[in-house]
């Protein structure tokens, strides 16, 4: 059961990171600066990262 | 000059990190499905799974082999633990050498040389460690992984906001519920680094083990250095190890320490609390570990050398001695080894039907003078059946 509880714990913060990924990727998508986008895409690498289960 | 559009800014962006992501997810990558070849030696006798001891790992990265070199004739049987922290590659160096080389000719040995798997598949995040080490054989290069402290996020994530240890109750740092010397005796519903130490605590139990040496490495601003930390029950194994080999065998002395009674998690605490065994652990100094260190690759790993931790040295800042030579691998695994050897002389005198008698193993001079290369076999010449992958 606690084996469970800690796999459903963990998929939803995998769940969590593609959320987080989701909304930054339409938030590069959406600004007019373009300091802010290259920023986008920086935040996004670990997130990418770690929904791929690479780190 | 040409300005760019918005739109041309944002693709060269998303393009420059799509390539940067790509290399750098190529690295970890690399280190996270690298195997480790296992040459067995003539001594090994069978190869587990550690699943096979409690189905708590089964099926995760942490399910490790356990060595076994069985000498068919009563005697004592002892447990080498390596890669409990896996940044601290003079431990399961030093397993190793005992799986490819060592014959026993009275007890059984049990080896397991990467104890938390997952640890050893990814480095600890911002350190810059290198992601490999080799060693020169007389056949030519041999790697191994350079690894973490703590099990990988990938394997067991989210962290609690406090790791409350199974069973005292004792409250420790959050990273620490994958530290694996922070998690002993374990605990089969766990995560991962639980479930591990579960495992190993079914092992200790099962095959009736007498003796369990734990292999750690420690940096030298760190107090707990060259030394042996005992559980009661092993007091008079672990006193006579330091005072033999301070005595007559290291030039720089290893003491030894009592497991504190109230630091839980511990493998020299929990596995002597918890099963027949008495438990110790042996530290020696690597200077890569310690926080003012320099370039950290693997010339500084491998040969232990470094200026800053020199010059901290020089200022009394430290726990061991360091000069030019600094700690090469040699002189690290050598003095695990050593310290081994020395525990089961040790044992077989002060019970001579606990003998657990190995040959074929280096002494500390040869290993020093002449490296370890030639301890670690080449894995083509393997004969079928004596290679596996750790």
């Amino acid at each position: 059961m606690m084996i469970l509880i800690n796999s459903t714990i963990s998929l939803l913060y995998y769940g969590i990171s593609l959320f987080f990924l989701a909304m930054v990727f339409r938030n590069f998508l959406k600004t007019k600066d373009p300091q802010e986008a290259v920023l986008y895409c920086l935040i996004m690498i670990p997130f990418a990262l770690r929904v791929l289960r690479i780190k | 000059m040409m300005k760019l559009s918005l739109k041309n800014v944002k693709i060269l962006a998303f393009l420059g990190a799509a390539l940067c992501g790509a290399l750098a997810g190529w690295q970890f990558y690399q280190q996270r499905i690298y195997q480790e070849p296992v040459v067995l030696g003539p001594g090994v006798t069978a190869v587990r799974k550690l699943s096979e001891y409690s189905p708590a790992v089964k099926g995760t990265v942490n399910d490790c082999n356990v060595y076994i070199l069985d000498s068919g004739e009563p005697g004592a049987t002892a447990l080498l633990i390596g890669g409990s922290h896996p940044e601290e590659p003079a431990a399961n160096l030093s397993t190793l050498l005992f799986v490819e080389n060592a014959v026993p000719r009275a007890g059984r040995l049990l080896v397991i040389n990467r104890a938390n798997t997952s640890a050893s598949l990814g480095t600890r995040m911002g350190e810059a460690y290198p992601r490999f080490y080799s060693i020169e054989t007389p056949w030519g290069k041999r790697t191994w992984r350079m690894g973490d402290r703590c099990a990988s996020p990938l394997d067991s994530w989210p962290d609690p906001e406090v790791y409350i240890h199974y069973p005292s109750g004792q409250n420790l740092a959050y990273m620490d519920i994958r530290n694996l010397n922070r998690a002993w005796p374990g605990r089969e519903d766990g995560l991962i680094v639980e479930r591990t130490t579960y495992a190993m605590m079914e092992l200790i139990r099962k095959e009736k083990v007498d003796l369990v040496l734990d292999y750690h490495e420690a940096e030298l601003e760190y107090p707990v250095e060259n030394t042996i930390v005992v559980h009661e029950k092993a007091q008079a194994v672990g006193a006579m190890t330091s005072m033999m080999l301070t005595a007559s065998t290291f030039p720089v002395p290893i003491g030894m320490e009592f497991s504190p009674k109230m630091l839980h998690g511990l493998s020299h605490r929990e596995i002597g609390d918890h099963s027949q065994a008495m438990s110790l652990l042996a530290e020696v100094a690597e200077p890569m570990l310690d926080r003012i260190r320099g370039i950290t690759d693997e010339e500084l790993l491998m040969s232990g050398r470094d200026r800053f931790v020199m010059k901290a040295g020089e200022h009394k800042l430290l726990y061991a001695p360091i000069d030019e030579t600094g700690w090469p691998i040699e002189i690290r695994v050598g003095r695990h080894v050593t310290t081994f050897m020395t525990m089961l002389q040790v044992l077989a005198q002060m019970d001579p039907s606990k003998a657990l008698v190995l040959e074929n193993v280096p002494d500390y001079a040869t290993m020093v003078q002449g490296g370890l290369g030639p301890y670690f076999h080449n894995p083509e010449n393997a004969r079928e059946g004596r290679i596996f992958y750790d």
